[in-house]
């Protein structure tokens, strides 16, 4: 009985390893991309952590109406973006880390 | 040998920094292009009108990115709000629990595009198009529309149109349907908001006159009211 619950453990363990084999190859199969794929020719800021920066720049800056647009974007540094707003009266530079978390925000 | 005047000399040493911020501007304005992955020769090529009539022709829809997906999306504007990502060819309708109905656009070519924020101010059903006197200058055979072409499966504007305000004025852009389905993913308008006709159609099942609708686009024009 024993020997066949190793059978059984030692078979499942190989299941797992291939698995997880594949499931490697997967993943680096993943980084190459799949017929079809489309991006844009630039990089810019996710579109929802731009619109975050903007809302936070509303809020700390007291905007008038909240009307605060992001202009432009782009990578600063590892792991996070500036993004460059405009509102009626002046204009600001936010930085968000890919978190969603604003790590700064000043008048530009 | 000619002697230059001192402030012309000047005038020479600054050129190519002057050159340089003139550059650098027009690399800003130029507008950013959809690229498709091409699996035969392993590289990314750009997605030209033509490269997606290709594909649209051989796939009968647009690549997959375009299609309508509910994606993440972390936002404290309030349901009912209308993102479009000019640069990455998306329109976003904010969706309660941080969520985003994603659809594929056609947006304003080089010259075009715009930035702004704006509001949903009227809705049609199978809109009339009527060419503006700016195009019949641009294109004389929309001349014979100048008094509005019918809606219908050949009408421009496709099924559906939201046309878009500042306050209560017409901006003249809309987001709106189309004829030419396979335009998804392109710079190619006059700077309306292109969708296909189905998604068109479940964009306007969802929104209400009065909607904020926030336009990016990286180097673009800015719309007044911001």
């Amino acid at each position: 009985m024993s020997i066949r619950v190793s059978n059984r453990l030692s078979a499942g363990l190989a299941a797992g390893l291939c698995l997880s084999v594949v499931a490697g190859c997967n993943t680096s199969s993943n980084q190459t991309p799949t017929a079809g794929a489309v991006r844009s020719s630039g990089e810019t800021a996710p579109t929802d952590l731009q619109l975050l920066c903007a809302s936070k720049a509303a809020e700390e800056l007291k905007v008038a109406g909240g009307n605060v647009l992001p202009v432009s974007s782009m990578p600063s540094g590892e792991n996070a973006y500036q993004v460059n707003l405009t509102f009626d009266g002046g204009q600001a530079v936010c930085i968000i880390d890919e978190t969603g978390t604003v790590q700064s925000i000043s008048p530009a | 040998m000619i002697k230059l005047p001192s402030a012309f000399r000047t005038l020479l040493g600054w050129l190519p920094a002057l050159a340089v911020l003139v550059f650098a501007g027009m690399a800003l304005a130029q507008s950013f292009q959809t690229q498709i992955y091409d699996p035969t020769t392993r590289k990314w090529v750009d997605y030209t009108p033509r490269a997606a009539a290709k594909f649209y022709n051989r796939h009968g829809q647009s690549p997959e990115e375009f299609r309508r997906q509910v994606v993440p999306f972390r936002t404290a504007e309030k349901p009912g709000t209308i993102i479009i990502d000019g640069d990455r060819h998306f329109l976003y309708l904010v969706q309660p629990n941080f969520q985003a109905i994603r659809y594929g656009i056609g947006v304003g070519r080089d010259g075009f595009g715009w930035a702004g924020i704006v509001k949903i101010g009227r809705m049609q059903e199978w809109p009339t198009w009527t060419p503006p006197p700016e195009m019949i200058a641009r294109d004389p055979e929309s001349a014979k529309w100048a008094n509005g072409m019918p809606g219908g499966p050949d009408n421009p504007l496709g099924a559906r149109a939201m046309y878009l305000y500042i306050g209560n004025k017409d901006s003249i852009y809309r987001i709106h349907g189309t004829n030419q389905p396979w335009t998804i993913g392109l710079n190619i308008s006059s700077g309306c908001i292109r969708l296909n006709n189905e998604d068109v159609a479940d964009l306007y099942s969802r929104v209400e006159v009065g909607a904020k609708v926030i336009v990016l686009m990286q180097g673009a024009a800015l719309y007044k009211g911001v």
